[in-house]
């Protein structure tokens, strides 16, 4: 069973790192934009030494699939957004039931991309940096289009296909890049209101899918409870794998869902709590996955966090990470 | 005690710190001069009541001047958590320290009694009191103690209860019980109902003449609407400036109760754009729509902490004039 992860990392320390003060000064001197931060070769570089620092961090908890470790300026919604020329960015919102905040676009219009996002960039800087196989995360079309403020052109059937189109775009790069796995952040669509945008999320994903055939999509799907929903994401062509939560109040509804998986898809496994400080013990983690391995055979599992670790402070997301990776390799040795 | 008049104007709760004041709490609590610190929170609450005061607000807040955040000031206070000094990334370049709970409290449950005679003995106005609620308290920071999240939050509410009752002990009439975090996991009923009964434990029995309002922010208010109602509180601050369509309509199909008050939000609190008095009075319209001028009370969106001192000042300014148009038309 592999050990991947889920998205970004915390990075500061007792308040400091680098990133942090060069995008404190970076704010100091500039009018804080996409596009000037993706301009700014400072800010960029310090980003880079970032992932080379989180790189190295997750290969020593043991973690085999790695997250690129690009950690944002401001956010994901804000600096992918660069990719779209004259997009407004508007004020933070909350995301899902956390205490965390993002930067919201302003659809006005039919978006059209100017060039790829950020995050391919970073791959390609991470790919150089290890040989360790990376999963970049991107925030999924749909998550970005739900939390849209949509007005005239902006809120169309046209205008979210091209949304789509972006994404499979950065997709298809990555995979030209060489990434062989892409995870796509899409947990809204387990919230109430939400579920109703499983079609475009299927949409999303097929065409994804498509855009890069040698490469694993997986879907994420944290802070919610699949049910109904299982079925039909399993049923989206081309989709190479389901990301879901198996800690908290999901644990239980997930792993009855579960009952009904089939077909050859990844499942990721979240077992590690990613929003609770405590860590769980190597027993209470080989408790979950004998739940879950009862289930999908563990040749078609990972081991991961629930959700991204930003939500932890860093000594114990790294700690987290650290124990979840014994705790799958041992739980390998065990079913051998 | 004075009489409140139609839409009585209060403020949420935070207001923006000196920037000596913000930077020395950001220290390291080992380097912190807290003398100096008491100093410069007193000096900031007693500016904050003049202000509000010659601004025309008529119920006042102290601004929540010493509260390093509106969560890790309770559970630190109350002995019953350490901070992580690993601060977590909130939005932006923004990062919090959060509170771990890892024992139950050793400190007196009476944080707010001597900052509300503070303010008491400074403000001709009436005060409102606010304190963060127990799922809330819960819910934006770690627990390492209670064995779930049901059980913190029951436990945390005896100690606001016991906050509480020190409070009305010494005067206080309007006290709000902020709970921001029940707009989040509308997708857990079991949730919502801690939530609730957390809150029935701190008001059971409280005095006739005691208002209680609650508070809530930045999430789905239609997903827990008319849920919500099941809280014992008789006003609710939201966060309307901005309301969803989905939050009107809810209110077509569930008219909001009469014998309950509505804190309608009208000024945006994270952006310093300052609102023009006419955008503010739409706003006021708006609401007349949906609520009667005895159940609204007019109040910015949330506490104002996080916009410049000026534009929080302008901000209020205007929702004062803006709400005396009102009253005007309506009179």
């Amino acid at each position: 069973m592999l050990v991947t992860t889920s998205g970004r990392f915390p990075i500061v320390s007792n308040g400091q790192h680098p990133l942090r003060a060069a995008v404190e000064e970076w704010r100091g001197r500039v009018t804080p934009t996409p596009e000037a931060a993706w301009q700014d070769t400072k800010l960029r570089a310090v980003q880079a030494e970032t992932q080379a620092e989180l790189l190295a961090a997750q290969d020593e908890a043991g973690t085999d699939i790695l997250d690129p470790g690009y950690v944002p300026v401001y956010d994901e919604w804000f600096q992918m957004a660069r990719a779209v020329p004259n997009l407004e960015v508007a004020a933070p919102l909350r995301y899902l039931d956390t205490n965390t905040y993002y930067h919201h676009w302003v659809l006005d219009r039919v978006p059209k991309r100017k060039g790829e996002s950020p995050i391919v960039s970073a791959y390609r800087h991470a790919a150089s940096l290890t040989d360790a196989p990376i999963k970049p995360t991107l925030f999924g079309a749909y998550t970005i289009w739900a939390y849209a403020d949509r007005q005239g052109t902006g809120d169309t059937p046209e205008a979210f296909a091209a949304l789509v189109d972006m994404w499979a775009a950065d997709v298809a790069a990555l995979a030209a890049a060489g990434a062989k796995y892409v995870q796509i952040e899409e947990s809204v669509v387990l919230r109430p209101k939400h579920r109703v945008g499983f079609p475009l999320v299927a949409q999303a994903a097929e065409r994804m899918a498509s855009a890069a055939p040698d490469t694993t999509v997986v879907v994420h799907l944290a802070c919610g409870a699949i049910g109904d929903l299982l079925e039909p994401f399993l049923e989206i062509p081309g989709l190479g794998g389901l990301g879901l939560d198996f800690t908290d109040a999901y644990r239980a509804p997930n792993l009855a869902a579960l009952m009904e998986w089939r077909g050859d898809a990844i499942l990721q496994a979240g077992i590690a709590d990613a929003r609770n400080i405590r860590v769980e013990t190597e027993a209470e983690l080989h408790e979950n996955l004998d739940a879950i391995t009862a289930i999908v055979p563990a040749e078609r599992c990972w081991a991961a966090p629930s959700t991204t670790l930003l939500h932890l402070p860093r000594h114990a997301a790294f700690e987290k990470l650290a124990t979840l990776a014994r705790a799958a390799h041992s739980f390998n040795g065990k079913g051998a | 005690m004075s009489q409140l008049p139609v839409l009585p104007i209060s403020s949420i709760g935070s207001l923006p710190k000196p920037p000596d004041l913000f930077q020395a709490e950001m220290a390291p609590l080992e380097q912190q001069d807290r003398a100096w610190m008491r100093q410069a929170q007193e000096a900031a609450v007693a500016d904050w009541i003049v202000t509000q005061e010659s601004l025309g607000i008529d119920v006042l807040v102290d601004g929540e001047q010493y509260r390093r955040s509106m969560t890790t000031y309770f559970l630190e206070g109350w002995g019953c958590a350490d901070i992580d000094l690993d601060a977590v990334w909130v939005l932006d370049n923004m990062y919090g320290q959060r509170a771990v709970i890892k024992r139950p409290a050793t400190e007196p449950r009476t944080l707010l009694l001597d900052w509300y005679q503070f303010a008491a003995a400074r403000a001709q106005s009436e005060l409102k009191v606010t304190v963060t609620g127990p799922y809330t308290l819960r819910d934006w920071v770690f627990d390492l103690h209670y064995p779930d999240r049901a059980a913190a939050v029951l436990a945390l509410a005896e100690y606001v209860r016991e906050e509480v009752e020190a409070l009305i002990a010494a005067g206080v009439r309007y006290l709000q019980i902020d709970e921001p975090a029940f707009v989040t996991r509308y997708d857990q009923p079991a949730e919502l109902d801690v939530a609730i009964e957390g809150m029935r434990r701190i008001c059971a029995g409280l005095p006739e003449h005691v208002t209680v309002f609650t508070h809530m922010c930045y999430g789905a208010f239609h997903e827990v609407y008319p849920k919500m109602l099941e809280l014992p509180a008789q006003v609710f601050c939201l966060e309307l400036a901005h309301v969803a369509p989905e939050m009107l309509e809810i209110l077509r199909k569930h008219p909001f109760p009469a014998d309950r008050g509505m804190g309608y939000g009208v000024v945006d609190a994270q952006d310093p754009r300052v609102e023009s008095v006419e955008e503010i009075e739409a706003r006021i319209r708006l609401a007349l729509e949906y609520f009667t001028p005895e159940q609204l009370w007019i109040n910015p969106d949330c506490g104002l902490q996080v916009v410049p001192h000026d534009a929080a000042v302008a901000k209020l300014q205007n929702l004062v004039e803006a709400t005396h148009r009102v009253r005007q038309a309506l009179a």
